[in-house]
C-alpha cells in the first residue's frame, strides 16, 4: 500500500530524512519509532504530500503524491502531532467543514459526522465551541476529522502527545477498533508503550535514517531477539519437574534454562508462537500438570532499546 | 465552481463570521453610520442655503451651494461602502488567511481532495463575507436613494462594479500576504501587510498614468462625482499642465479615451488573475514560489505594455516630450521607464531566484527523469535564463520608447545598458549568495548591497570636490541603481549630457555586472557538478 524508496527531505538548514526506504503492506499497522528529531514528522508530512521530497519516490496505492496529489489524497487521512482547529466553530461545524473539504455529499454528512463524533465520545460536546474543549478532546476531534472520509491510509503523527492517561487509553481503543477495519496505518510515536499493543510492523528511525523496518516477527528474528518463557507446574512433583526440565532442555529453541523454584522454570525462547504451542502440546502429552505457560516476546520498546544509539538527526 | 455552499473554506469563514449576534451588531453600527451621514448631509445643505440655524451664524460653504444634500449623502455613503469593503475587507482577508496558515488548518485543506482553485475561491470570498454583506446593505440604501431622488442608477452601478473589481483585487493580495505569512507575531505582521498594501496603493493613486492610477480606488469616485454632475475642475494643478489634460491622461490608453470601468477591468483582471494564481500555487504547496518564471515575465510584459500605452497617451497629448521645458513634467515614460525596469528586475529576481536547496531539488528531479538540466521555466531553475528573457522584453519595450520619444539609437542603447545592468547585477549577486553557504545570513548580502549602493556613491560625493574631472565621481556613483537611474534618464533625454559623463558609468556597470554573473555561474557549476556527480543522490552529504 505504501512504498518509500530512497527518500531524502532537506530543510534549508538540515537534512531531516536521508536515504529512507520502507514498505507498508495493506492492513498493516506500522509504528514509526525514533527519538525526537529522528525525522518521523518529516516522513509523515512527505507521505501526506505536504512536503516536497528533495529526492526519492513515494507511492501510496501506486500513486505518487508529488505528481498526482489530488489522486493520492483520496486515500490519505493525516493527523499532525498538534490539533489544528478552528476555535470559533463548534465541534459539529468543524467536522462539517472538513466533510465538505473531503467532498462528502451534503445529505450524507450529518450521519457520518454523528457516527464519528459518537465514536470519539464527543457527542455531548457537539454543539460546544472548540475553544472550550480540553486538549484531549481537541485531539479526538481531529481524529474524527481524519477518519471522516474513511481513508484507506491513516498517517498519525504522535496522536497521543500531550494526552492524559485516560485520554491516551481511549485513543488507543479507538485506533485498535479502526485497525480491525483493514486500514493501513502509519503511526509515529516516541512513547513506545503506546505502539506495543497494536503495531504489527515497525520502523525504527535515527538521524533521519531507517535503522530497521519490517514486521515485528521479522525484526525479532533479524536481531535474534529472545522471548522469555515461564513455565509453572500446578504442584511440586519431582518426577514432573524432571520431565519438564528434560523436554525444555532438548528443545533447540530454548537456551539458558533457570530453575527459579521447585515449580517454576524460566528460559530464553527463540521460536515463534507456533513452536511455543507445539512445545506446550508435548508437555501436556507427557501428563505434566501445567499451571502457567507464558512466552513473553520482545515488544516495540524492547526492540528499540536493543537497536542503535538513539541519536537525532 | 462557485458552489459556495459546498466550499469548505467558505463554509468555515461563513460560520465564524456570520454568527447572528455579529451580523446584527455590524448592521446596527452600519445603520447608525448611515443615519449620521444622511443627517450630516442635510445639516450641511441647510447651512449652505440658509446660513443660519437655531439662531447661530455659520459661514456658507460655497462649493456645496450647488449640490443638493442627497448628492452629498450619496457620495458619503459610497465612501462608507468603500471603507467597509476595502479597508475592513483587506483586514479580514489577511487575518483569516493568516489564521488558517499559522494554525495549521490550511494543511488539512491542502491534504484534502478539494481542487486548490476551489479552496482559493473559498478563502478569498469567505474571509471577507461579512464585509460583502455590509457592502450589499449599503448598496440597497444607494438604490433606494437613486429611486427617491432620481439619481442616475447607471452612475451608481458603474461605481459599484468598479468598486467590486477593486475590492477583489485588494482582497486577493491581502489573502496572498496572509497565507505566505510565517510570523507568529500577528500584530506586527498585520501592520506590515497594511503598510505594504496602502503604501503601494497611495503611491499609485498619485500617478497620472492610467495604468497605475486604475489600480487604485480613486477612479470609481471620480467617475461617480462626474456622473452625478459634480464639478471636477478643481483637480490638482501642477507642472504647468492644465487639469483637464491631467484628467484626460488618466483615462487614456495608447492615445484613445477609454471608459473608466473598461480601463479598470483591463488593468485589474490580469492582476487579479495573477494574485489568484499566486494563492492557488501557495495552497498547492507552501514551498512553491508565488509565480512561475513564465508568469513573472508575462506580468512584466503586461506592465511594460500598459505603461507604453499610458506614456504614449502623454506624448500624444503633448505633455511628455524631450522638450527641455517639459522635462520635469513627471509623466514621461522616459523618466519612469529606467526606474521601472530597474525596480521590476530587482523585484522579479528576488521572486524567481531559487535557494540552493530548491536548485538542488530541481537538478535531482531532472536527473531522475533522465534530463541533464532543469527546464528554464521550472521554479527550481537558475535565474540565468529568466534574466535573458527579462533583458529581451525590456530591450524591445525600451526601443519602442526610444522611437516614440525620437531618441537616437546611441542614446537609447547607452540608457538601456545602464538600466539593465542593475537588475542583472543584483540577480547574479543574489543567486551567488543564495547558492552559497551563508544563504541563511541575509545580513551579509545586505552589507554588500549597502556598501555598493550607499557607501560607494557617498564616497563619490565626498571626493568630488577633489577632482576637477567629474568623471571620477561618476565611477563611484555608478555602483548605485539610484544614481544609475539618473544617468540612464539623462543619457536618453538630456541633449547636453556628454559621453564623458556616461563612460565611467558604463565601464563600472559592465565590469561589475560581468563579475557578478561570473560569480553566480561558478557557484552554479559547483552545485551542478556536486549533485550530478553523485551516484546515490539521496545520500549526498
Amino acid at each position: 500500500m505504501i512504498k518509500v524508496n530512497s527518500l531524502r527531505v532537506d530543510y534549508e538548514e538540515l537534512t531531516a530524512v536521508r536515504d529512507l526506504s520502507f514498505e507498508v503492506k495493506e492492513g498493516q499497522i506500522y509504528g514509526l519509532v525514533g527519538p525526537n528529531g529522528a525525522g518521523k514528522t518529516t516522513t509523515i508530512k512527505a507521505l501526506a504530500g505536504l512536503l516536497e521530497p528533495t529526492y526519492g519516490e513515494i507511492l501510496i496505492n501506486n500513486i505518487d503524491p508529488e505528481t498526482h496529489p489530488r489522486e493520492a489524497q483520496k486515500y490519505i487521512g493525516y493527523m499532525p502531532d498538534f490539533a489544528p482547529v478552528y476555535n470559533n466553530l463548534t465541534a459539529w461545524e468543524y467536522l462539517d467543514v472538513f466533510a465538505a473539504a473531503y467532498l462528502i455529499e451534503k445529505k450524507e454528512r450529518p450521519a457520518k459526522i454523528k457516527y464519528w463524533i459518537d465514536k470519539v465520545k464527543l457527542s455531548e460536546k457537539a454543539k460546544v465551541y472548540i475553544r472550550e474543549l480540553s486538549r484531549g478532546m481537541k485531539q479526538r476531534l481531529v481524529l474524527a476529522k481524519t477518519l471522516l472520509p474513511n481513508p484507506k491510509v491513516l498517517l498519525l503523527d504522535e496522536p497521543a502527545s500531550g494526552l492524559d492517561p485516560i485520554a491516551r487509553k481511549d485513543l488507543r481503543d479507538i485506533l485498535k477498533e479502526i485497525s480491525q477495519d483493514g486500514k493501513t496505518i502509519i503511526i509515529s510515536s516516541h512513547i513506545l508503550s503506546e505502539l506495543s499493543d497494536f503495531c504489527n510492523a515497525v520502523g525504527i528511525m535515527e538521524k533521519g535514517k531507517m535503522v530497521v523496518s519490517g514486521s515485528l516477527q521479522e525484526i525479532r528474528s533479524r536481531i535474534k531477539s529472545k522471548g522469555l518463557m515461564i513455565v509453572r507446574l500446578a504442584e511440586h512433583n519431582e518426577d514432573q519437574s524432571l520431565k519438564l526440565f528434560n523436554i525444555l532442555n532438548n528443545s533447540t529453541q530454548i537456551s539458558g534454562l533457570q530453575k527459579i523454584s521447585d515449580i517454576e522454570i524460566r528460559a530464553s525462547f527463540l521460536g515463534d508462537a507456533k513452536e511455543a504451542a507445539w512445545l506446550l502440546a508435548q508437555l501436556v502429552k507427557q501428563n505434566i500438570l501445567i499451571a502457567e505457560f507464558n512466552v513473553k516476546q520482545d515488544n516495540v520498546e524492547d526492540i528499540f532499546f536493543k537497536i542503535g544509539a538513539h541519536e537525532v538527526s | 465552481m462557485l458552489n459556495l455552499a459546498n466550499n469548505a473554506l467558505f463554509i468555515r469563514n461563513w460560520r465564524e463570521r456570520m454568527r447572528f449576534s455579529t451580523v446584527v451588531s455590524y448592521l446596527l453600527i452600519l445603520t447608525l453610520l448611515i443615519v449620521i451621514i444622511i443627517v450630516n448631509a442635510q445639516i450641511n445643505y441647510r447651512y449652505s442655503e440658509g446660513g443660519n440655524i437655531q439662531g447661530h451664524s455659520y459661514p456658507s460653504y460655497s462649493q456645496e451651494t450647488h449640490q443638493p444634500w442627497y448628492q452629498k449623502a450619496l457620495i458619503d455613503l459610497c465612501a462608507l461602502q468603500a471603507v467597509v469593503i476595502l479597508l475592513f475587507g483587506v483586514f479580514s482577508g489577511y487575518k483569516m488567511a493568516e489564521n488558517d496558515k499559522i494554525n495549521g488548518t490550511l494543511d488539512f485543506h491542502r491534504s484534502s481532495p478539494t481542487p486548490s482553485y476551489i479552496q482559493t475561491i473559498g478563502i478569498v470570498f469567505g474571509s471577507t463575507v461579512l464585509e460583502w454583506v455590509c457592502f450589499s446593505a449599503i448598496f440597497l440604501v444607494l438604490i433606494c436613494f437613486s429611486f427617491i431622488y432620481k439619481i442616475s442608477i447607471l452612475a451608481i452601478l458603474q461605481f459599484e462594479v468598479s468598486l467590486v473589481f477593486c475590492a477583489v483585487f485588494y482582497h486577493i493580495f491581502a489573502v496572498l500576504i496572509g497565507i505566505t505569512s510565517n510570523s507568529h507575531d500577528n500584530r506586527r505582521s498585520t501592520a506590515r501587510a497594511f503598510i505594504l498594501i496602502y503604501f503601494v496603493s497611495m503611491l499609485f493613486s498619485s500617478s497620472n498614468l492610467s495604468f497605475l492610477y486604475h489600480m487604485t480606488w480613486i477612479p470609481p469616485f471620480e467617475q461617480l462625482k462626474l456622473n452625478i454632475g459634480e464639478n471636477i475642475a478643481n483637480l490638482n494643478y501642477r507642472y504647468g499642465i492644465s487639469s483637464l489634460q491631467l484628467y484626460e491622461l488618466k483615462y487614456m490608453m495608447f492615445g484613445f479615451k477609454v471608459n473608466s470601468l473598461i480601463l479598470q477591468i483591463i488593468v485589474l483582471i490580469p492582476m487579479i488573475a495573477l494574485g489568484f494564481e499566486g494563492i492557488n500555487r501557495k495552497i498547492t504547496s507552501s514551498e512553491h514560489a508565488i509565480v512561475t518564471k513564465g508568469q513573472s515575465l508575462m506580468t512584466l510584459l503586461f506592465m511594460l505594455f500598459m505603461f507604453l500605452g499610458s506614456a504614449l497617451s502623454a506624448v500624444l497629448l503633448g505633455i511628455d516630450t524631450l522638450n527641455s521645458q517639459q522635462y520635469h513634467s513627471g509623466f514621461a515614460g522616459l523618466n519612469i521607464l529606467p526606474i521601472l525596469i530597474i525596480a521590476l528586475g530587482i523585484l522579479g529576481s528576488i521572486i524567481v531566484t531559487p535557494t540552493k536547496l530548491s536548485f538542488s531539488k530541481g537538478l535531482s528531479k531532472a536527473n531522475k527523469s533522465g534530463v541533464i538540466g532543469i527546464n528554464w521555466e521550472d521554479e527550481h531553475s537558475s535565474n540565468c535564463y529568466w534574466l535573458l528573457m527579462f533583458c529581451f522584453i525590456s530591450s524591445v519595450m525600451f526601443i519602442f520608447y526610444g522611437i516614440i520619444y525620437k531618441a537616437t539609437l546611441k542614446e537609447t542603447i547607452i540608457s538601456l545598458i545602464i538600466s539593465l545592468s542593475y537588475p542583472v547585477f543584483f540577480a547574479s549577486i543574489y543567486e551567488w549568495f543564495r547558492f552559497g553557504k551563508f544563504y541563511n545570513k541575509p545580513i551579509i548580502l545586505f552589507c554588500i548591497i549597502f556598501i555598493l549602493w550607499v557607501i560607494m556613491p557617498y564616497l563619490g560625493s565626498i571626493i568630488a570636490p577633489l577632482f576637477i574631472n567629474m568623471g571620477y565621481k561618476n565611477y563611484f556613483l555608478a555602483f548605485s541603481p539610484f544614481s544609475g537611474a539618473v544617468f540612464a534618464i539623462s543619457a536618453i533625454q538630456d541633449k547636453n549630457f556628454s559621453i564623458i559623463e556616461t563612460l565611467p558609468v558604463l565601464q563600472v556597470v559592465i565590469i561589475t555586472t560581468f563579475a557578478a554573473w561570473l560569480l553566480a555561474y561558478v557557484r552554479r557549476m559547483e552545485i551542478t557538478k556536486d549533485i550530478l556527480g553523485k551516484k546515490n543522490i539521496s545520500n549526498i552529504k
